[in-house]
C-alpha cells in the first residue's frame, strides 16, 4: 500500500515538475538528442509508475521475494484475502486494478492506432508520389515539378526524400548537401519513431500536459538534431542559408495566432545556427543521462525495495543474497525502454567529434 | 509488381499529356511498347477503379481521362508534407515550415552579417 502511494505521488510530482525543469533547462537546445531521450524517459516513467501503482493497489504483494515460489504464492493468497475481506480494502484494490488496466490499455490503444494511421497515410502518399514524382537515382531523391519550394522525407520501410524543382533551384550545391544530410538524419536516426511514440501517448492521454509538451518538444528537438547533423556535414551558416532558401513565406499575411505553434520554429532554428555552437560538456551530459536512467528505474526500485528489506525480517528466513538478486531482477522488469537508458554519455558528446580523437 | 507499377505510370503519363480523353487503342499506340491490347485495357480499367482515371462512353468503347491534373496531385502531396499540426502522426517530416516575411528578411540580414564575419563558410 505504501509503495502504491509512493508510486502515485512520484507519477504526479514527475508530471508536474519535470516538464517545467526541461522547458527551462539551458542545455536542451545544445544537446537535442539528450533532450529527446529525457522527454521520452519522462513520459515512460509517468506511465510506468502509474501502471505499477495501480497494480500494487490491486495486488498487495510488494515485499515478497526470495522465499520460493510456493511460499510466495501462499503469502500472496493470504495478503489478497486480507485486503479484499474489508469493503474499503476491496474498493482500493478494484480501483487500483482499474487504474492499471486503463493506463495499460490506453497506451497500447494509442500506439496501435497511431501506428496504423501513420502507415495508412504513408501508403496513400507513396502511391501518389510514385505516380507523379521523378526519381533522381544519383542523389537518391524524388523530384516533384512544382513552383512551391519544399523538401521533406517519408520515413519507414519505403523511405523517400522528396524535393520540388523550386527548392532545387533555390539551393546552392552546398546547401542541397546540407538539406539532404538533414533529411537523412531524420531517416537513419528514426526520428519518426520518437515522434510517433510521443504523439501516440499524447493522444492516448488526451493531451495531458506532460504528454502534450513531450510531443511538441520532440517535434521541435528532432529538427534541431537534424540541423546539427547537417551543420557537421557542411557548415552551420550553410544550414541557416538553406533554411532561409526553402522556407515557405506565406503568400498572405498569416495571423500571429496561427503562427504561434509552428511559425516560430523555423526562425528559432536559424537564430540558433547563427552564433558559433557551444556544445554541452561531458560532465553535464553524463549527469543528465544518469538522471534519465534514475527516472526510469525509480518506479521499479520502489516496488523492489520492500523485498530487499524484508530479507532481514525474522518472518523471512531466506539468505539475503538470493532475495536481493531476486528483487533486483524483478525491479529490472519495470518500465525499461532501452533507447533512453543505454550508453547515455555518448549521446550528444559524440557528434562533436571531440572525444573521438 | 514493379513492372505493373511502371505500366500504370506510363499510362497516366500519356493520359496527362493528351488534351482529350483517350481510347484504350490510342493509349496502346502512344505507349508504343508492343504490349497486348488486353494488358493495356486491364491496367487502364484498374486505374479507373483506383480513382486515377475517369471513364466516359464513346460509341461501343470507352474514353479515359485523368481524374485530376498532375499539378493537383503534386500540390496535394506538398500540402500533406507541410502540414505541421501537433496532432499529425509524423507520417512525413518536412525540412522547414513557414516564416513571416519580415522575420525572414531580418534573418537574411543577420545571416549575411555572420557570413561576413566568418568568410571561410
Amino acid at each position: 500500500m505504501t509503495v502504491a502511494i509512493i508510486l502515485t505521488v512520484y507519477a504526479i510530482a514527475l508530471s508536474l515538475a519535470a516538464p517545467r525543469l526541461l522547458l527551462r533547462a539551458n542545455w536542451v537546445d545544445r544537446a537535442p538528442r539528450l533532450a529527446i531521450a529525457s522527454w521520452q524517459a519522462l513520459t515512460v516513467a509517468v506511465v510506468g509508475s502509474l501502471a505499477l501503482a495501480g497494480l500494487s493497489f490491486a495486488i498487495p504483494i510488494a515485499g515478497l521475494g526470495g522465499q520460493g515460489i510456493i511460499d510466495d504464492l501462499q503469502a500472496c493468497a493470504m495478503a489478497l484475502q486480507q485486503q479484499y475481506s474489508t469493503p474499503a480494502g476491496a474498493a482500493v484494490g478494484i480501483g487500483g486494478a482499474l487504474l492499471a488496466g486503463a493506463v495499460i490499455t490506453r497506451c497500447f490503444w494509442g500506439l496501435a492506432s497511431t501506428g496504423a494511421r501513420m502507415s495508412r497515410e504513408r501508403n496513400a502518399h507513396r502511391r501518389v508520389l510514385d505516380m507523379v514524382g521523378r526519381p533522381d537515382f544519383d542523389r537518391d531523391i524524388v523530384i516533384l515539378d512544382s513552383t512551391e519550394a519544399a523538401v521533406y522525407c517519408m520515413p519507414g520501410i519505403h523511405r523517400r526524400t522528396v524535393a520540388t524543382t523550386a527548392a532545387l533551384h533555390a539551393l546552392t550545391d552546398e546547401e542541397l548537401i546540407a538539406v539532404l544530410a538533414h533529411e537523412r538524419a531524420h531517416l537513419t536516426e528514426r526520428h519518426d519513431l520518437a515522434l510517433a511514440f510521443s504523439v501516440a501517448l499524447s493522444q492516448a492521454f488526451h493531451g495531458l500536459p506532460p504528454f502534450r509538451l513531450a510531443a511538441r518538444e520532440t517535434a521541435r528537438l528532432v529538427e534541431l538534431r537534424a540541423d546539427d547533423v547537417a551543420a557537421a556535414r557542411t557548415h552551420r551558416l550553410t544550414v541557416a542559408a538553406a533554411l532561409l532558401a526553402v522556407v515557405a513565406v506565406p503568400p498572405h499575411a498569416v495571423p500571429a495566432v496561427a503562427l504561434g505553434a509552428t511559425g516560430t520554429g523555423a526562425a528559432a532554428r536559424v537564430r540558433r545556427l547563427l552564433p558559433p555552437r557551444q556544445s554541452v560538456g561531458r560532465v553535464p551530459a553524463c549527469v543528465a543521462a544518469a538522471a534519465i536512467a534514475l527516472l526510469l528505474v525509480a518506479p521499479g526500485l520502489a516496488l523492489g525495495w520492500p523485498a530487499v528489506t524484508s530479507a532481514d525480517h525474522a518472518l523471512c528466513p531466506a539468505e539475503p543474497e538470493t532475495s536481493l538478486s531476486a528483487s533486483l531482477s524483478s525491479s529490472g522488469s519495470a518500465p525499461a525502454p532501452a533507447p533512453a537508458a543505454h550508453a547515455p554519455c555518448a549521446v550528444d558528446s559524440m557528434d562533436e567529434g571531440r572525444f573521438s580523437s | 509488381m514493379a513492372k505493373f507499377g511502371d505500366l500504370e505510370n506510363a499510362i497516366m503519363n500519356e493520359v496527362w499529356q493528351a488534351e482529350d480523353p483517350l481510347l484504350v487503342r490510342e493509349i496502346l499506340d502512344r505507349l508504343d511498347r508492343g504490349l497486348a491490347y488486353n494488358t493495356v485495357q486491364t491496367v487502364t480499367e484498374i486505374l479507373n477503379r483506383k480513382g486515377w482515371l475517369s471513364k466516359e462512353r464513346d460509341g461501343r468503347a470507352f474514353r479515359y481521362g485523368p481524374a485530376a491534373t498532375r499539378d493537383d496531385y503534386v500540390s496535394g502531396l506538398i500540402r500533406e508534407a507541410l502540414s505541421f499540426a501537433d496532432d499529425r502522426a509524423a507520417a512525413l517530416v518536412g525540412f522547414v515550415d513557414e516564416m513571416p516575411d519580415d522575420e525572414a528578411a531580418e534573418l537574411r540580414r543577420l545571416l549575411s552579417a555572420a557570413q561576413d564575419n566568418e568568410p571561410e563558410s
